[in-house]
């Protein structure tokens, strides 16, 4: 039972992360994507950079806003799932923008003219191509669970590990891991990666539907 | 024949996803609202001894309160709680704690209970810790001998103890001194792999020892106490903590049933710690 | 009367940084006609055709959609857009069913679900791909998409249709298929049809309204009345025939197949019925068509041969003429003017 509860904290912060890192990142990596403007390179190499985000100095950077003493901490989300979900969130958003920019910069430039001389408005065009864009946004949005379901540094750092709130399948991983226990800590590798599989498949199952 | 053609299904699953993330977003504010939480921050040799798994549910049961156990170093517990986001403390750093009160983090200080650092080794015993006449001696062996010792490195209680025992001999050795920056675990099995000596306390061994080829070389010292006390955050200093409850859970923790609780949590046989709140009654 | 020709261009220049793809100093199009433009590729066909369907402003000069300015921002762009549609050169069918594309104008313009079968059944038979509409995209071939993106832009029915070579991916046996569907569009549907060709003899066969462009400017001849035929009667005054068997005479000094022109500004109008040289070039036909515009008066006239007429206003009002009156057109031999000679 504690340990549903762990996959549960797990999905429940990574999913809430990831899709709302999608709602902002999505629109913004088409807005880049489309719009040119000074520093547009820039932005996608900064982008492209924070990739590399190391998840410790995120849980750093968020225990310090939650913290107590920090500039967030009346809104008491430091050790709560919610305070998770906010440093997954600036994981993911990144990965999910700069994806979704080169998904969109992969899309055919005929999109959005054929859509636009077929009567369509510029939100209806713009829509046009990210749909046509859709297997590459998916696949950012994949890639940004990806990266927020298998981290311990910030999910430990802002979570706390706390037993049957906070402790999520990777803290738990690294907590039986310094306990010595391997064989419990593999296992848990292994249902992570059962339920990254799960999600995968699901999300391939609503490509299919949809050719 | 009614078509029903689906031009645009990413627009349903962007409105699918607005709606999950609004969901998500209040159930997740909701997580973080809800009331009597008691924010405990604690050593990991209290927390993975299974100690507090063993206690807890007796108090957040009686008083309906979730305790959040967050389990780090003594060095770290006390600082969350000097930012104010911990409610109180259970640690075993004397000095540390007496600094941490002295400076107005922290009130009502109280004794909870004891147990005891070991010095573990090869069984070999290349530098001969076994039959010290005392921990300063045993650990004055190691340095002389030149022996690997693995240090926690990362400001726990148990790091503090053995500074303060180094101390004692003119400081730690200069070579073949590993600072392994981890829990206690991790040190443990740290010092197996190098057949190294290490300070730790009964509890964590005697949880991890089937995995190890180390054995106590050295133990039963007065030297080696270590004491556990429970600290509330000074609610003057941070208004936000959680004062009375955390107050009620001293009580408790401090309570003679809880006392004889603690006695009587085992391990491979062998209590790992003896409750040091309430005082016994003096011999008439 | 359609006063207001479909487009008009004023001094429309368009640029990329080092370089004038367009350079058009007046151009019109009428309403309601089929026009050809062409041109070797390169020549700024498409350029032009993106600044038509209001895709790209132009980096300089004017255009009006029918007589008033068109817009490329704002919610009268959209409505101006709605009503011009573009085939692209290679076009791009949207990820999913062939339905799915060609309702698509008339999901964008939130047309009643209702009407989306009839309408797509519809474009889909114009171009005889009646059944299609669930095929996947992916599965077509590449004439069939090319259809496809026809059936398309007829769906919302809009009133100018432009078709960037339209030819270009059809395959031999169905290009008089496809020539004879331009046709259809323009009168069935009325929509006025501006397509692009490198093929001049083409162009001709389905309009005389020919707009010629090479490296980005409007050629010198931008003609109408068109002819074509094989060079008779050496001499002095040689003669092609055309449809019909009707004989127009041309200057002398030219042989084999010829293209030729008559420039409608140089060609006469009297009333019919009154005396006429025979040896010259003169059609008797009625006026079935009228536009002014510039002070000059833009006149059709049908007969065994058709013609496109200008004249000035003032000699427009002397002579009274009025649509349906019965005319005889004339021009002289060294009018005609020689656009392409093959021997």
């Amino acid at each position: 039972m504690e340990l549903l509860g762990i996959i549960w904290v797990s999905l429940r912060v990574s999913l809430a992360a990831t899709t709302l890192a999608a709602l902002a990142s999505v629109p913004l990596g088409f807005w880049i994507a489309v719009r040119e403007f000074p520093g547009k390179r820039v932005v996608v190499v900064i982008l492209n950079t924070l990739f590399s985000l190391p998840t410790v100095v995120v849980g750093l950077l968020v225990y310090g806003l939650l913290s107590h003493s920090g500039p967030l901490g009346s809104l008491k989300l430091l050790y709560t799932p919610a305070g998770m979900t906010l440093g997954q969130w600036i994981l993911a958003t990144p990965v999910i923008t700069a994806l979704t920019y080169a998904a969109t910069k992969g899309v055919d430039e005929r999109v959005r003219p054929t859509a636009l001389t077929l009567g369509a408005d510029g939100w209806q065009a713009g829509l046009m191509v990210l749909r046509e864009a859709r297997y590459g946004l998916l696949a950012a949005v994949v890639a940004g669970f990806g990266r927020v379901i298998s981290e311990v540094g910030a999910a430990i750092m802002i979570g706390g590990n706390i037993r049957g709130y906070t402790r999520t399948i990777t803290t738990a991983i690294a907590l039986e891991t310094s306990k010595g226990e391997f064989q419990i800590g593999l296992i848990l590798g292994v249902i992570l990666l059962a339920v990254a599989l799960s999600v995968n498949l699901f999300v391939h199952a609503f490509l299919r539907a949809r050719p | 024949m009614e078509r029903r053609p689906k031009i645009f299904s990413l627009k349903n699953f962007y409105l699918h996803s607005v709606g999950w993330g609004l969901i998500s977003l209040l159930t997740a504010s909701a997580w973080a609202k809800e009331p009597g939480r008691l924010k405990l921050a604690t050593t990991t040799s209290t927390e993975n001894s299974g100690l507090l798994a063993y206690l807890l549910p007796d108090f957040e049961k009686r008083f309906d309160l979730k305790v959040d156990v967050i389990a780090v170093g003594t060095g770290k517990a006390l600082k969350l709680a000097e930012n104010g986001d911990a409610d109180l403390v259970l640690v075993h750093a004397p000095e540390l704690e007496a600094a941490f009160v002295r400076a107005g983090f922290g009130v009502n200080r109280r004794a909870v209970m004891k147990n005891e650092f070991v010095i573990v080794g090869p069984p070999a015993d290349p530098a001969r810790v076994k039959g010290s006449s005392d921990a300063a001696k045993a650990m004055s062996q190691v340095k002389q001998s030149g022996a690997v010792f693995v240090s926690r490195g990362d400001y726990s209680g148990t790091h503090q103890k053995e500074k303060a025992l180094w101390a004692l001999v003119q400081g730690q050795p200069e070579k073949n001194y590993l600072e392994a920056g981890q829990g206690m675990e991790a040190a443990l099995f740290m010092a197996n792999e190098k057949q190294a000596y290490t300070l730790t306390d009964r509890g964590t061994y005697l949880a991890v020892m089937d995995k190890l080829n180390l054995l106590i070389l050295f133990e039963h010292d007065p030297m080696l106490d270590n004491p556990y006390s429970v600290i509330a955050v000074n609610p003057g200093r941070h208004p936000h903590v959680n004062y009375l409850d955390a107050m009620l859970f001293i009580a408790w923790l401090t309570s003679p049933e809880t006392q004889a609780r603690i006695e009587t949590f085992q391990k491979h046989g062998q209590a790992l710690f003896r409750p040091a709140a309430v005082p016994q009654p003096a011999p008439k | 009367m359609n006063p207001n020709p479909a487009f008009r261009l004023r001094q429309i220049r368009q640029e990329i940084p080092g370089r004038t793809l367009l350079e058009v100093p007046e151009l019109e199009f009428p309403t309601g006609e089929v026009s050809a433009l062409v041109g070797p590729n390169g020549a700024g066909k498409t350029t032009l055709f993106r600044i038509l369907a209001l895709l790209d402003p132009p980096f300089a000069g004017a255009l009006e959609f029918r007589g008033e300015p068109a817009a490329f921002s704002g919610p009268r762009w959209l409505e101006l857009r709605r009503r011009i549609t573009l085939v692209h050169q290679t076009p791009f069918l949207f990820r999913g069913t062939v339905f799915q594309n060609v309702a698509f104008g008339l999901r964008v313009r939130g047309e009643p679900q209702a009407i989306w079968p009839p309408r797509v059944a519809e474009a889909l038979e114009l171009v005889d791909l009646g059944g299609f509409q669930d095929r996947f995209v992916i599965a077509l071939s590449g004439g069939e998409a090319q259809r496809v993106a026809i059936a398309r832009a007829l769906a919302v029915q809009p009133e100018v249709l432009l078709l960037d070579e339209p030819f270009a991916n059809v395959d031999a046996g169905r290009i008089s298929r496809l020539e004879a569907l331009i046709s259809e569009i323009n009168h069935r549907l009325g929509a006025t049809v501006i397509f692009s060709t490198h093929n001049l003899g083409q162009a001709f066969r389905l309009t005389s309204r020919v707009v010629t462009l090479v490296a980005g400017k409007v050629a010198e001849f931008g003609h109408e009345n068109i002819f074509s035929g094989a060079v008779e009667g050496e001499g002095a005054e040689p003669w092609i025939t055309v449809r019909g068997g009707w004989r127009i005479r041309i200057g002398p000094g030219v042989s084999g197949r010829v293209t030729c022109s008559v420039p409608p500004e140089a060609i006469a109008l009297r009333p019919a019925g009154g005396p006429g040289a025979s040896e010259c070039n003169c059609f008797e036909g009625e006026i079935t068509r009228m536009e002014c515009h510039n002070g000059r008066v833009r006149l059709r006239v049908d007969g065994p041969v058709s013609f496109r007429v200008v004249l000035p206003d003032q000699e427009f009002q002397r002579q009274g003429i009025r649509l349906g009156d019965r005319v005889v057109v004339s021009f002289t031999p060294a009018a005609v003017k020689i656009l392409e000679a093959k021997p």
